[in-house]
């Protein structure tokens, strides 16, 4: 049932598909991640204020 | 409250007004003309088509290009009151905000119409169009359709206002939500000029849309207005 | 509250990846559509999750019309951004299941535009609040919401009956067509897992929103102070 072993053309569109979500999801965390630590730096400069 | 004017005797004054000073300036109405004109012959441009396409693609391409015409001609719904602070004084007298919000888009659809009465001669006369179907039906479909375009784009005016990069703002938040008006005032138009459906359901569709979106305008347009 | 998200980030990594191993190696390889199939069960998870919260946002954007809560707006752009983030995944796994499996990659039927429309609404929710200036974003951007969420059935609507004027093949095999239960239990896997990870980005952008209303007050209130003669 392993589907790397059936190298059908329709595989290559299955492996696009998952690696497309997952880059997606990846660049979503990454704009998250991002955010929050420039909201942190924000934070401490207006502490220091 | 006999003190305070009636919806429909303020939205009369407010029309009243805006036409008088449109016709005043005639500048709007001038360059929005010259303007129309230049899309509907751009677009003959691009289609060469038989007695036959024609029909078929005619709805499609006069729609489009009244909504581009639409646009440009919503743009300036607002920006006279803007720049007199019309608005404030508006906010603050007793009047209700949905005679303004009539006004104006009243004032919008006698603009559009202005816009469609030349556009519609000139696509006929360069696609050589002959409506299978009753005309009659056709005028339904365009009063309806250009409500809605009006009604929308007359309220999404003025959440535009308060934007950076206001005139693309516009179409930018309209054009998505006016697909199924679109769609069905195409459909509609095709299945009149060629004849081969029926238009009814996406009349009804037209009127269902109008009657939701005028209605959630009329809802909402008071919160807009305040909004500062 | 740090280390219950830490806690739940651990069990959605296990559960994505429980899920992958169901969707990869433990469900059945469908018989006519073969192993590309797979992609469904991140493609309608995806859809249910861009479907769920885009009604999160309608009801948040209601909410804050009412309340003027800020919570419900928070709540409301959080919403947004991760439905269309889904919703962007939808759109680009159907084509990519769609052109193997039924030779194209698009077609205009009911459900697929649908989505479309729905995607190009919440994206220009998402402009709007960006490109908008003053106080009053929220209120013209939940305007905004209750207009294209009433859209879409709307939309629905009307492509279902271009349809029936010109049909199509109906790409995912029709309003009827059922799926074997180990199928079935890919789909729920997989929707677990990614509605826990959802909440998780939700949670995150939610309390980001928030911050970024206390950061402009603070900064609101710093300046009057900083004022010669400062405000009476």
């Amino acid at each position: 049932m392993n589907p790397s072993v059936n190298i059908a053309s329709g595989d290559k569109f299955l492996w696009a598909a998952y690696i497309v979500v997952w880059v997606i999801h990846a660049c979503y965390m990454l704009t998250l991640v991002n955010r929050g630590k420039r909201l942190e730096r924000e934070r401490k400069e207006l502490n220091r204020n | 409250m006999s003190t305070v004017p009636g919806l429909w005797n303020i939205t009369r004054r407010s029309l009243a007004k805006d036409l008088r000073l449109e016709w005043r300036s005639k500048d709007a109405i001038n360059s929005m003309l010259f303007f129309a004109l230049l899309v509907v012959v751009i677009f003959s441009f691009g289609f060469d088509p038989t007695a036959e396409e024609s029909r078929r693609i005619a709805g499609g391409l006069l729609w489009v290009a009244i909504l581009f015409a639409t646009v440009v001609a919503l743009n300036q719904t607002w920006t006279r009151e803007l720049r007199n602070q019309v608005l404030d004084a508006y906010r603050l007298s007793p009047a209700p905000a949905q005679a303004l919000f009539l006004s104006k888009t009243l004032g919008n659809f006698l603009f559009v119409t202005i816009l469609e009465l030349l556009m519609v001669p000139l696509f006929v006369v360069f696609y050589n169009l002959r409506s299978v179907g009753p005309v009659w039906q056709l005028l339904v479909v365009g009063v309806l359709a250009t409500w809605a375009l009006v009604v929308n784009g007359t309220f999404f005016a003025a959440l535009s206002i308060r934007t950076r990069s206001r005139e693309i703002m516009l179409p930018l938040i309209l054009f998505p939500i006016s697909i199924p008006a679109l769609l069905a005032m195409v459909d509609a138009t095709t299945a009149i000029l060629t004849g081969e459906n029926s238009p009814f359901f996406w009349i009804r569709l037209l009127a269902v849309y109008d009657l939701v979106f005028t209605s959630v305008c009329f809802v909402l347009f008071e919160m807009v207005l305040n909004a500062e | 509250m740090k280390t219950l998200f830490k806690l739940i980030t651990v069990c959605t990594v296990v559960l994505l990846g429980y899920g992958f191993c169901q969707a990869m190696y433990i469900a059945p390889k469908e018989a006519t559509m073969g192993d590309v199939q797979r992609i469904f069960y991140y493609h309608l998870p995806s859809a249910w999750i861009a479907f769920l919260l885009f009604f999160v946002n309608f009801l948040a954007s209601i909410w804050y019309l009412i309340r003027r809560s800020k919570g419900a707006d928070a709540l409301a752009l959080a919403s947004a951004e991760v439905g269309v983030m889904f919703c962007t995944i939808v759109l680009i796994t159907g084509p990519l299941w769609a052109r193997p499996v039924w030779g194209i990659w698009w077609t205009w039927d009911a459900r697929l535009t649908s989505t479309l429309v729905l995607w190009l609404i919440y994206v220009s929710y998402l402009v709007l609040r960006h490109y908008a200036v003053g106080g009053q974003i929220p209120v013209l951007a939940s305007a905004l919401a209750i207009f294209g969420f009433l859209d879409v059935p709307i939309v629905y609507m009307a492509i279902r009956w271009f349809r029936t004027q010109h049909p199509q093949p109906v790409i995912g095999g029709g309003e009827g067509s059922g799926l074997a239960p180990a199928m079935w239990v890919a789909v729920l896997w997989n929707l677990a897992a990614f509605m826990l990870l959802a909440g998780q980005y939700i949670w995150v952008r939610y309390r980001q929103a928030l911050t970024t209303y206390d950061l402009e007050e603070a900064h609101a209130h710093a300046s009057l102070h900083e004022e010669p003669g400062g405000a009476r």
